[in-house]
């Protein structure tokens, strides 16, 4: 081993100058914690518009003022009115996912895991994919009429195609090395599919689910628009007939609720279902 | 399937050695990807017990020959016989990491005691503790373990080592040189390990190939007594070999080659 060679020609290195970097334990903690914080801007949104209202800037024929708005919920909840229609919606929205989820999911799978499958299915998913689905609500009265099922196959349609997207990116961006170290393990095609392939897929099945849950309440307001036979959606027309804009603001909010809680109930399930993506937060 | 009786064999192999006396035989294995003939023409015994290290450049084919041997390229052409009960432990760990680890060493495994098959492989990487966690909480170096115990789980007849070891950091390496070292001499396994790095070859093998162009171009049996000392004299004779093979001798005497300029702008 010989020693490092000798400097003999280089610059002599000059001190930089030193700066001090701010440190989390050095920072000043002032002013609002950010939950209430948040909460506040809420709150103040809601008086500002209250206080518009009782000026007189926005008079009831434009926006109901949010006092009144409450008074209209219990009113509504009262005479039964918004539970009934509450029902009828969640009815058709649970109908409408109950056929379209499964059909997008088969529909997937089929493309995904088949060559056959996405020849025969993939093009024709993908150019259907294209068409703005409420476009086809005419088409739809047309065919079946003003009832439930326009309603139904109008959420069935908005449905199906995040689930059969997703679905399909989730099994194309499965390990291929993982599905190669199963082969090596003396797993069949089948194995493969239910150990390897679908776990893997999960995550992206899940955020198709989350997008279905979201695009079922969009396709339920406008096809409970189309006539006054029961949902939130024919309240809201019943409203604005009668120049209601407290009654459509309740829709509205339970509308925004509704898709809240489809939200978490996503959430939930993607808890349940993939602790293993979890595991190096609850160690 | 293999009925092959360890220390029957002659010690060298040549074509006359009886077939079932193999646990690996492979002739004039061909290989190409497009245009670029990857393999051709290796031939390679490998008798039942024995330790083979494969060394080669990147690109010199000895990963596409290692999964050749474990069944996974059907493409080439030649003729290739392995025993029935072959693994292989990949470079990455590649678990599943939606089953816990006992799980994914027992994967594919049936009958009743699968768990405790499965633990009993974890006991013998010394991760038996670590049966029931998320293969995303353990270190690289766990992980690639439970790999291992995943690969010996099975009784393997011939064990297939792809570079295990690469991407851990140097001291969990030497530690699982140890531990495979371990494991071979205890179970007699057959193996063939790809590697880059040639004192692990020289540490675990009982003979090291080169592979160059797509074939194999020198052998070397290393008779070192276990466990070996890579600062001892013969090691570092091994070592010089192998790596003048590889195209970089002569690590005995470092090279004179004047540092690259630091400091400058």
């Amino acid at each position: 081993m010989s020693a490092p060679p000798v400097a003999t020609d280089h610059p002599t290195p000059t001190a930089p100058v030193l700066r001090d970097l701010p440190l989390r334990a050095a920072r000043v903690r002032r002013g609002i914690p950010r939950p209430v914080r948040r909460t506040l801007v809420v709150v103040a949104l809601l008086v500002v518009w209250q206080v518009l209202a009782e000026v007189g800037v926005l008079t009831p024929d434009t926006l109901s003022s949010p006092i009144d708005t409450v008074r209209t919920a219990v009113d509504m909840f009262a005479s039964g009115d918004l539970d009934t229609a509450l029902l009828t919606s969640l009815q058709r929205a649970a109908t409408g996912l109950a056929l379209g989820v499964p059909v997008g999911l088969v529909l997937a799978l089929a493309s995904g895991l088949f060559r056959v499958g996405e020849d025969v299915i993939d093009s024709p998913m993908q150019m259907l994919r294209t068409l703005p689905f409420l476009g086809i609500t005419p088409l739809l009265i047309l065919w079946f009429g003003i009832g439930d099922t326009p309603k139904i196959a109008l959420v069935f349609l908005g449905v199906c195609f995040p689930v059969y997207v997703n679905t399909l990116v989730g099994i194309r961006n499965v390990d291929a090395r993982l599905v190669e170290a199963a082969r090596t393990f003396g797993a069949g095609r089948w194995s493969v599919i239910r150990s390897v392939v679908l776990p893997g897929a999960l995550p992206n099945i899940l955020v198709g689910l989350r997008l279905a849950l979201g695009i079922a309440w969009l396709a339920l307001v406008v096809g409970e628009q189309i006539s006054s036979d029961g949902g939130i959606g024919s309240l809201m027309l019943q409203a604005q007939d009668n120049l209601r804009t407290d009654r459509i603001v309740v829709c509205l909010v339970v509308y925004a609720l509704l898709g809240l809680l489809s939200d978490l109930v996503v959430r939930v399930l993607e808890r349940v279902l993939l602790t293993w993506r979890q595991g190096l937060e609850a160690s | 399937m293999t009925s092959l009786l360890p220390g029957t064999v002659p010690a060298d192999t040549t074509a006359d050695t009886p077939v079932a006396a193999l646990a690996v035989d492979a002739h004039d294995v061909r290989r190409r990807f497009g245009e670029r003939d990857i393999l051709r023409g290796v031939d390679l015994q490998v008798r039942p017990g024995e330790f083979l290290a494969l060394l080669g450049a990147s690109g010199s084919g000895k990963t596409t020959l290692l999964k050749i041997l474990g069944g996974l390229d059907r493409e080439a052409q030649g003729r290739v016989r392995v025993p029935a009960r072959v693994s292989i432990a990949f470079q990455e760990p590649r678990l599943l990491p939606w089953q816990k680890a006992w799980r994914n060493v027992a994967f594919g495994l049936r009958g009743a005691d699968v768990r405790d098959r499965a633990l009993a492989a974890l006991r013998e990487v010394g991760l038996e503790h670590l049966a029931d966690q998320w293969p995303k909480t353990l270190s690289g170096g766990e992980a690639q373990r439970v790999a291992l115990a995943r690969a010996l789980v099975r009784d393997p007849d011939l064990l297939l080592l792809d570079e295990p070891l690469a991407a851990l950091d140097a001291l969990t390496r030497l530690r699982m040189q140890r531990l495979i070292a371990d494991l071979c001499a205890r179970r007699g396994l057959t193996a063939i390990l790809v590697t880059h790095d040639v004192d692990e070859a020289v540490t675990l093998a009982d003979r090291a190939v080169v592979l160059r162009e797509g074939a194999l171009a020198h052998e070397l049996p290393v008779d070192l007594d276990r466990p070996r000392d890579p600062s001892g004299p013969e090691f570092g004779t091994h070592r010089d070999q192998l790596l003048g093979w590889l195209g970089v001798g002569n690590a005995a005497t470092p090279s004179e080659d004047p540092l690259p300029e630091e400091n400058t702008p």
